[in-house]
């Protein structure tokens, strides 16, 4: 395991759902790695490490939980550039949102979005879910090695 | 004839190798007889000589003794030295020959004893005269003992030489007997054997002859059967050429047939068409008739019907202008007659419509054209016209053409109408449908920001109170705990109608798309998802032949699932569950059946049955939200199909669904 903090990088405009999230990651101690952005333009700051984020963190996330419904920028857009940038063409990105439409999850997978969750109602099941998630990737899944900066 | 010569033959041949065989036998026989009497001769012979010998023998003894009696001379004793061993020497002889004969034996043996008798007095005398003298000699010789023993001697061989004389006589004669005995055998046979030759050879002969006789015939035969062989072939040949002949005659005969034939097609063609001519000229007749009855009748008709007619001639005079037409413009008929259809018509049109006018000239009618006639007083009417060319009888030019009307303004007024009004049409069309469209739209975008915003708080709200659970539950009392409990449970509840409601407004909006697929695959399928329901349960389902169905596969197979799920749930609480999928054909759509032995429901409430969450029975009884069945009757309606169900309570339910076949 590596010595460097494996960050999970939350973007959801809802606090709500983002404190659920979190209270659910830590459960499996993961709650101190989460950075937090709401929206896709704070996304995309943070990995940039520029405006709201300037100097701020290492940049890299070992897996990014990417709502889709945001104002600014939403999912989508955001996967998009993500995917187009050789540095973060890797980096796992899970949809965690509450939309089934098959537009959204054949738009999502044709950018090369590793894994998509639907947001389910059943708090326990999300609860589950999250945990599953953040358990997988953040600590056993071996992120890509580290370009940037 | 043949086969019994053949046996005679061998038979004789048998015969006569016999008697020869037995001739030879004889012959044989008989020579072997010669030899024997010879043999037996030469033996008595021999005993004759023999025993004549001794005999003579004697005697010289007996004179060399007498000779040395008288002389003393030593040399007569030779002789008797000399003799005395060869008589019994030829005694011996004498005895071997007669080895097989005791009683001459037996004389020779007295022979031999005389002899040696003879000889010891031959001896004795030698003796006493060598010793003393003479007349002891002649003394002793007085005796005549020795002369007794020559006798003796004599008589013995006499005898002996008679018994064999006889014997040999004896045998002789027997041999002569039995020579003559197979002479004269040898000589029958040979007279047998010569007659039995000459028969062999006769039938021998006749055979031979017979023989030859068939050669010549099987030859005459051969020779017959070339003949008629040959004449065969030539019979045949004989033929063929008649065959060939016939055919040819055949043919010819066809022929003539067939001209024969035409020839009486040509007739009957020839007959009936005379008889066409007849009718024709009947015809005529009639026709004749017939046309002055039509003129006079077209007169009328022309006149008084209510289409208006004009005449003119090939110099456009009118010649005709009926009431009808007289009505239309406001002029008579002897206002017009003679001058231009050109007067009918308002003067912006004038040009165009006498240019119609005079395409009539050529062909025999005109195709529907619409030409305007003015009427005096100014207005104006349209009429759709068709005309025809009234051709002189011999038909090559016209005499007059004549025009009918038919009064169409007020048909082009409603045409014009009607044009306009589909145009609007069509424009609202278009307008509704791209309301429609947007309305469609607008829908979608209202389902999808439902699912998310709608979820969104029900999320919180759960998860919140999951959270407080957990945080708080020290502080918690059961009542406490219970409605949060509630309130968690509740909002799920919330998240299944939302969801329910999504797919039901997405059932009506998506497309149908069409295709014919086969129904027991489908209802495999389905099956198949609800094994998890299944085990456990004593549940029986019974899948018929289904027929293919015709129609959106996914949606048909959520009604399936819908269905059957139903089935499933509502007689889950009866011991053995029996279900059973049917389908037939039936009046062009094809109509499924999905029964079940299970709750049931009150028919009085039937029209609730496909309601949008309508329920038939309590929540706590079966779970659901009542969204299955109204999902069901919405495809299929979509596909023009109808849904109902017949049921008793308690007694199961069978439900059913059709969809037009197409």
């Amino acid at each position: 395991m590596n010595a460097v903090v494996k960050t999970i990088l939350i973007v959801d405009d809802s606090p709500k759902d983002v404190e659920l999230t979190i209270a659910a990651l830590s459960e499996k101690n993961l709650a101190n790695n989460v950075v937090v952005a709401e929206d896709g333009v704070e996304a995309l700051d943070y990995l940039y490490k520029r405006g709201k984020f300037a100097g701020f963190g290492n940049g890299n996330p070992a897996v990014i939980l990417l709502d889709i419904k945001m104002p600014r920028m939403n999912g989508i857009e955001v996967l998009k550039h993500i995917r187009s940038n050789p540095e973060f063409k890797f980096t796992p990105v899970i949809m965690v949102t509450s939309s089934a439409e098959e537009k959204d999850l054949i738009e999502s997978y044709n950018l090369g979005v590793n894994s998509y969750v639907v947001k389910p109602v059943d708090i326990v099941q999300f609860i589950d879910a999250i945990k599953v998630l953040g358990q997988y990737w953040a600590v056993i899944n071996q992120p890509p090695p580290f370009h940037g900066k | 004839m043949q086969i019994s010569i053949r046996q005679k033959l061998i038979f004789m041949s048998f015969i006569v190798l016999a008697g020869n065989g037995f001739i030879g036998y004889a012959v044989y026989k008989s020579n072997q007889k010669l030899f024997e009497s010879e043999q037996w001769v030469n033996h008595t012979e021999q005993a004759i000589s023999q025993s004549s010998e001794i005999q003579s023998l004697g005697k010289e003894i007996e004179s060399a003794s007498r000779g040395f009696i008288i002389t003393n001379d030593s040399t007569f004793l030779e002789p008797i030295i000399v003799s005395h061993k060869v008589v019994f020497a030829s005694i011996s002889q004498l005895r071997q020959l007669f080895h097989d004969r005791p009683l001459q034996v037996k004389r020779v043996d007295s022979i031999s004893f005389y002899m040696q008798k003879r000889l010891d007095f031959s001896l004795q005398q030698v003796e006493l005269r060598s010793k003393h003298g003479l007349a002891a000699a002649i003394a002793f010789t007085s005796t005549n003992i020795g002369k007794h023993y020559s006798d003796r001697i004599r008589q013995i061989t006499n005898v002996i030489q008679n018994e064999e004389l006889a014997m040999l006589e004896q045998r002789k004669q027997t041999n002569e007997l039995s020579i003559v005995t197979f002479n004269r055998f040898s000589v029958v046979m040979f007279l047998l054997m010569t007659m039995f030759t000459v028969f062999l050879l006769i039938i021998t002969g006749k055979y031979l002859l017979q023989n030859k006789e068939k050669e010549e015939r099987a030859s005459e035969l051969v020779i017959a059967n070339k003949e008629l062989a040959f004449q065969n072939e030539e019979k045949e040949k004989r033929a063929a050429e008649l065959i060939i002949a016939n055919q040819e005659l055949i043919f010819q005969n066809c022929v003539k047939e067939d001209k024969a034939s035409a020839l009486i097609i040509a007739n009957r063609e020839l007959a009936f068409q005379n008889k066409e001519k007849e009718k024709r000229a009947a015809e005529l007749i009639t026709i004749n008739e017939s046309r002055r009855e039509m003129n006079a009748y077209l007169e009328n008709l022309i006149n008084y019907t209510n289409a208006p007619i004009i005449v003119w001639n090939p110099q456009y005079e009118i010649t005709r202008f009926n009431k009808a037409f007289e009505i239309i413009t406001g002029r008579a008929e002897r206002e017009v007659l003679g001058k231009s259809p050109a007067i009918l018509f308002p003067p912006s049109q004038k040009d165009k419509s006498m240019e119609l006018i005079r395409e009539t000239q050529t062909g025999a009618c005109m195709e529907v054209v619409e030409i305007s006639i003015l009427h005096i007083d100014g207005s104006v009417r349209l009429l759709q016209w068709n005309s025809a060319n009234i051709t002189s009888s011999d038909g090559n030019s016209a005499v007059a053409t004549i025009a009918q009307g038919h009064d169409i303004t007020l048909r082009k007024h409603a045409e014009a109408e009607i044009k306009k009004l589909n145009e609007t049409l069509e424009r609202k069309v278009i307008e509704r449908t791209e309301q429609l469209e947007s309305a469609n739209k607008e829908l979608e975008a209202f389902s999808y920001s439902v699912s998310h915003d709608l979820r969104a708080p029900l999320r919180h709200i759960g998860g919140f109170v999951d959270l407080l659970i957990k945080s708080n539950s020290a502080q918690l009392d059961e009542t406490g705990l219970r409605y949060l409990n509630i309130i968690s449970e509740s909002t799920l509840d919330m998240g299944k109608l939302i969801d329910a409601l999504l797919t039901f407004s997405r059932l009506g909006r998506t497309e149908l798309l069409r295709t014919n697929f086969n129904s027991g695959s489908t209802v495999t399928r389905v099956l198949k998802t609800f094994k998890d329901e299944l085990a456990g349960r004593n549940i029986e389902i019974n899948v018929s032949q289904l027929p293919d169905a015709k129609g959106d596969e996914s949606l048909i197979t959520q009604v399936w699932i819908n269905l059957i799920s139903n089935a499933i749930k509502y007689s889950k609480y009866k011991e053995k569950a029996v279900i059973d999928i049917s389908g037939k054909i039936e009046n062009g759509e094809t109509i499924f059946q999905v029964k079940d032995n299970g709750a049931g429901f009150d028919v009085k409430y039937a029209d609730k049955l496909f309601g949008v969450f309508q329920r038939l029975h309590k929540a706590k009884d079966f779970e659901g939200i009542g969204i299955g069945l109204a999902n069901v009757n919405r495809i299929v309606m979509r596909h023009g199909g109808k849904c109902w169900a017949e049921s008793e309570v308690d007694n199961g339910a069978s439900f059913y669904f059709s969809i037009p076949n197409k």
